[in-house]
């Protein structure tokens, strides 16, 4: 458990944007694992099958809310009020005179201010790799709706970064 | 637009850059003490707290024929009871029609339930229990094996 405790809760964490509710599903996970003690304890793929269930859970917990969260998502897409304003060039320094840890630290909480149907997309595509039309199929929205979201999600992140918001 | 997009693929490797050497986040130290706790719990569970799955065989046998021992008293008790339905309905005094429509509706229903019921030989409902049972049995086969299968690399 203690060699995986660490990327479970990542993935949940990630996902969830909450370290309560990470907590809660890691938990979930192990208790699955238990169950499949013996299949997992000899398998080369135990870390991968505690990844995929840890996502599963994180995004099962999150379409609970799904309902209320697409509302108002697709409100604002169509009153116009996500806007993320002009065109943001990154600046190929930033970030580049921090130190690795603070940098680490930033961009964690950075992550956590997005608004979920950004963060959710961003990480699915930069964490768990997966694809736009498997992230799309996962979420059930448009793969449109995903490049959307993920392209907002990296200027909302790039200009969080680049601000005094995120504490440092 | 060219421009556009070279910036959105300059703004992808950046973050991408970023966030791929992102190492893990700590787990908190609660977490593998709630899991020992929480399995604990459930070790201390009687028996029948625990799912069906995982119940003694001896004990799943036994609900097994005490489930169908019910279903079969049921069906004997409304049997019987509509029998019964008819002689209150004779019995009743005329002027409660309300009465004689109520027995008169339940009465057909369960007559109507039990010539269905009835109509089916006791070869026929053994066979569709085995058919019923090969389907599941064929069903989850071919779930597990689909799982397997999709999911053992990811």
């Amino acid at each position: 458990m203690h060699a995986y405790q660490n990327m479970v809760y990542s993935t949940a964490a990630r996902l969830l944007g909450d370290p309560a509710q990470a907590e809660d599903i890691s938990q979930e996970v192990f208790l699955r694992a238990y169950d499949h003690f013996d299949d997992l304890q000899s398998s080369a793929t135990a870390g991968g099958w505690l990844k995929t269930v840890a996502r599963n859970l994180s995004l099962n917990h999150l379409t609970r809310y799904r309902k209320r969260w697409q509302f108002f998502s697709d409100r604002r897409n169509e009153e116009g009020e996500e806007e993320t304003g002009p065109e943001f060039s990154v600046p190929d320094s930033l970030l580049d005179d921090v130190a690795a840890e603070e940098r680490h630290q930033r961009i964690e909480l950075a992550l956590d201010q997005l608004p979920e149907h950004q963060r959710v997309p961003l990480v699915l595509f930069h964490f768990e790799e997966l694809s736009y039309q498997d992230i799309a199929t996962r979420l059930r929205v448009s793969v449109a709706k995903v490049k959307i979201d993920i392209h907002r999600a990296r200027t909302a992140l790039t200009r969080l970064l680049g601000s005094e918001d995120v504490p440092q | 637009m060219k421009d556009t997009a070279d910036e959105q693929a300059r703004l992808e490797r950046t973050v991408n850059r970023w966030l791929s050497g992102q190492p893990l986040r700590h787990a908190p130290a609660t977490l593998a003490d709630r899991v020992l706790a929480q399995l604990e719990h459930r070790a201390a569970l009687p028996w029948w707290r625990h799912s069906f799955l995982r119940w003694p065989v001896a004990a799943r046998i036994g609900f097994l024929l005490l489930a169908i021992g019910a279903t079969k008293s049921v069906l004997v008790l409304s049997q019987w009871g509509i029998t019964r339905l008819d002689l209150v309905k004779a019995s009743a005094a005329p002027e409660m029609n309300w009465l004689h429509s109520l027995t008169g509706v339940l009465s057909g229903t369960g007559n109507l339930l039990m010539l269905v019921v009835n109509s089916f030989s006791a070869t026929w409902l053994y066979g569709a229990g085995i058919v019923l049972a090969a389907l599941y049995v064929t069903l989850f086969g071919l779930g597990a094996t689909a799982y397997r299968t999709l999911y053992s690399n990811s």
